[in-house]
C-alpha cells in the first residue's frame, strides 16, 4: 500500500481524517497495515479495537514486523479490547477497579452518549510531558459495531465529531475509522453514519468485493478518493481505483484488469 | 483553476415566523428560470432560509463562502454559525478584507459541553441564537450551521410545495452551472441545457395554478420531465384526422388492387454446403 505513493508526505500530513469502508468484503487488511504503520512511524497509537481480540491483532501485526505487546509496555500504544471490556462490564466482578468508569459504560448505563469513550480516547492521546511520541493517531476498528451494541447514531456521530476536534484540530493527530457499508442494505443508521463520514474525510479507501463474486487471484477493488474538494482550491475529489489481492505478508495492487494471473 | 459544479437548488420562503421585534421578511416576486438566478440570489436577491444541500462528491460550503463574500461586500452584517468545521478551516479562501467582516460563534469545538464548562455556543441554543440572539440591524446570513444540518441527513428529495405550502410555487427552477473564482465570488454560467418545458408546442403553465398541483398539464410530477410532448396541438389533431386510415381503400384503389392477380416469387436459396464431417462421429455406440 505505500508503494502506491499515497503516503509520500505522510508525516508531513497531519490532522487528517482517513474512512476506511468496506462492502461486500472484509476490510480488517487495511486497519492492521495502518496499525503497523503508526507504530512503525513511532506516533502514539490509541487503538479502539471492538471487532477482535488482542491477540489477533498481534499475530497479524508480528508478520508484519511489528510486536503490539511491546509497543504497549513501552507505552506507545492504547488499546482498548472491546471484546474483554464488554464481558467485564456485564459481568464483571462487584469490586470496583480504580474508580473510573469503563470507556463502554454506554452499554449499561442510562446515559446514551458516548463520553466515557471519548473521554478515554482523549486522556490516552494527550501527550504527557515525558512523551516523545509523533503525533497521536486514533485508530476505530470498527464503528459499525457501535451501533450494534446499543448507541444511537447521533452518538456515535457525536463521539467522532469530539474525537476529530480533538485529535485531528487540537492534537494534530489522524484518525483512522473502518466501517461497513452496503449500498442496498436496509440499516439506515449505518448508512447515515457511513454518509456524514464521508463528508468529512480527507481520504477515503473503499473496498469492494467483485461485483462478478469470489475470485482467488484478485480479492477485491479499492477505491482512493482523496478529497481534494475539502481543501483551499476547490478541486473535484481524486479518485483511483486499483484491484488487489491479499497474501500472507504483503498485499499487492494492480490497475484493474491486470493481475498476475491474467497477464 | 476551479471547475464548475452544478447544483440544484430549492428555494424556501417561509411565512415570518411572529417573535416580537422580528427581522421584516417581504416576499420578493418569483425568481422565474432566468439563467442568472443562482448570481442574483447571491448578490442579494435570497430572502428568507436559502438551504445549500451538498453530496459527499461535490462540497457546498464553497457556495456558501461566495454567498458570505457577496453579503460582506454589500456591507451586510454577517453571523458564521461553525457546526462542522473549525474557524480556520472556513476561512480558507476568504480574502482578508471580508474575514475581518465576519462575526463567529463558534459551535464546532464544543457543543455538548463535554470538554468543558463554558462552551461558546452549545448545540441546544442555536434555535435560541436565531430567536433573538442575532446582532440587530442589517439581515444577517445564518452561515455554516444550516449546510451542515441539511448535509448530515440522509437525503430523501425536498418535498414540492404542497398543499397549504408556500404560495406562488412555479415549476423548480433548472439546474445552473457555475464557478467559484479565486477572490471568493461567484460567476454563474447559466442553464446548461434547455428545459423541456421551454419547447414549443406546449401550452405554458398556467399563472393561477393552485399550490396543491404542482403537474403540468401532461399529468406528470415535474420531477421526471419527458423529452417528447404527449400531447397534441389543435393543429396536429385536425391534421391527423384528415388522414385516411390505410384500410379504408377508396373505389379506384379498390378496383386496381383486384385486378391485378397477386404473383408469389420464391427465390430458394442455394444448398448450403454441407459439412462432410460426420458430427457424431465420437460418438462410441
Amino acid at each position: 500500500l505505500s508503494a502506491l505513493a499515497l503516503y509520500k508526505s505522510r508525516k508531513v500530513l497531519q490532522g487528517k481524517f482517513t474512512l476506511l469502508r468496506d462492502t461486500r468484503t472484509d476490510g480488517s487488511f487495511l486497519v492492521h497495515h495502518f496499525l503497523s504503520f503508526y507504530l512503525r512511524a513511532g506516533c502514539k497509537v490509541c487503538f479502539v479495537a471492538l471487532l477482535q481480540s488482542f491477540s489477533h491483532y498481534n499475530i497479524v501485526a508480528q508478520k508484519l514486523g511489528v510486536s503490539l505487546t511491546a509497543a504497549k509496555e513501552r507505552g506507545q500504544l492504547v488499546f482498548l479490547e472491546g471484546l474483554k471490556s464488554c464481558l467485564d462490564l456485564l459481568f464483571g466482578e462487584e469490586e470496583k477497579q480504580s474508580g473510573q468508569p469503563s470507556p463502554l459504560q454506554f452499554i449499561s448505563e442510562s446515559t446514551s452518549n458516548l463520553k466515557a469513550l471519548f473521554d478515554f480516547v482523549r486522556t490516552s492521546l494527550t501527550p504527557a510531558g515525558s512523551d516523545s511520541w509523533k503525533g497521536p493517531v486514533l485508530l476505530v476498528d470498527d464503528l459499525s459495531v457501535l451501533l450494534s451494541l446499543g448507541a444511537t447514531p447521533v452518538a456515535v456521530l457525536d463521539f467522532i465529531h469530539y474525537c476529530r476536534v480533538t485529535v485531528c484540530y487540537q492534537l494534530k493527530g489522524n484518525i483512522v475509522v473502518l466501517v461497513h457499508s452496503n449500498e442496498d442494505s436496509e440499516d439506515e443508521e449505518n448508512e447515515l453514519i457511513v454518509n456524514s463520514l464521508c463528508h468529512h474525510s480527507d481520504l477515503i479507501l473503499w473496498v469492494e468485493g467483485l461485483a462478478t463474486g469470489f475470485c482467488k487471484d484478485v480479492h477485491g477493488q479499492i477505491k482512493i478518493i482523496r478529497r481534494a474538494s475539502l481543501e483551499l482550491t476547490a478541486e473535484q475529489d481524486l479518485v483511483q481505483i486499483y484491484q488487489y489481492k491479499i497474501q500472507d505478508k504483503n498485499v499487492t495492487f494492480f490497475a484493474r484488469g491486470l493481475s498476475a494471473a491474467v497477464l | 483553476m476551479a471547475a464548475p459544479f452544478a447544483v440544484r437548488r430549492r428555494r424556501h420562503r417561509e411565512a415570518p415566523p411572529e417573535r416580537g421585534g422580528a427581522r421584516r421578511r417581504t416576499a420578493a416576486s418569483s425568481g422565474g428560470a432566468g439563467s442568472a438566478m443562482l448570481e442574483a440570489l447571491v448578490a442579494g436577491g435570497a430572502e428568507g432560509l436559502v438551504l445549500v444541500r451538498d453530496n459527499a462528491a461535490c462540497e457546498g460550503r464553497s457556495l456558501l463562502r461566495a454567498f458570505v463574500t457577496a453579503a460582506v461586500q454589500r456591507a451586510e452584517r454577517v453571523l458564521v454559525v461553525l457546526f462542522d468545521v473549525p474557524r480556520e478551516q472556513f476561512e480558507a479562501g476568504l480574502s482578508p478584507s471580508v474575514k475581518e467582516q465576519l462575526l463567529y460563534r463558534d459551535g464546532f469545538t464544543d457543543p455538548l459541553g463535554w470538554s468543558g464548562p463554558d462552551p461558546d455556543l452549545r448545540a441546544g441554543d442555536f434555535g435560541g441564537l436565531l430567536a433573538g440572539g442575532l446582532p440587530s440591524g442589517g439581515a444577517p446570513d445564518a452561515g455554516a450551521g444550516l449546510t451542515q444540518l441539511a448535509a448530515a441527513a440522509p437525503a430523501p428529495p425536498l418535498p414540492l410545495p404542497g398543499p397549504g405550502g408556500p404560495a406562488g410555487g412555479g415549476p423548480p427552477a433548472p439546474d445552473e452551472s457555475f464557478t467559484l473564482l479565486p477572490d471568493g465570488s461567484l460567476r454563474s454560467l447559466g442553464v446548461p441545457t434547455p428545459t423541456p418545458e421551454e419547447e414549443d408546442g406546449r401550452p405554458p403553465p398556467s399563472v393561477a395554478r393552485t399550490p396543491g398541483s404542482p403537474r403540468d398539464s401532461g399529468g406528470r410530477a415535474p420531477s421526471h420531465p419527458l423529452t417528447f410532448r404527449l400531447q397534441l396541438s389543435a393543429a396536429e389533431r385536425a391534421a391527423r384526422a384528415a388522414v385516411p386510415p390505410p384500410y379504408q381503400l377508396s373505389t379506384p384503389k379498390r378496383s386496381t388492387l383486384l385486378r391485378t392477380p397477386g404473383t408469389i416469387v420464391c427465390a430458394l436459396e442455394p444448398p448450403e454446403d454441407e459439412d462432410p464431417e460426420d458430427p457424431d462421429d465420437d460418438l462410441d455406440v
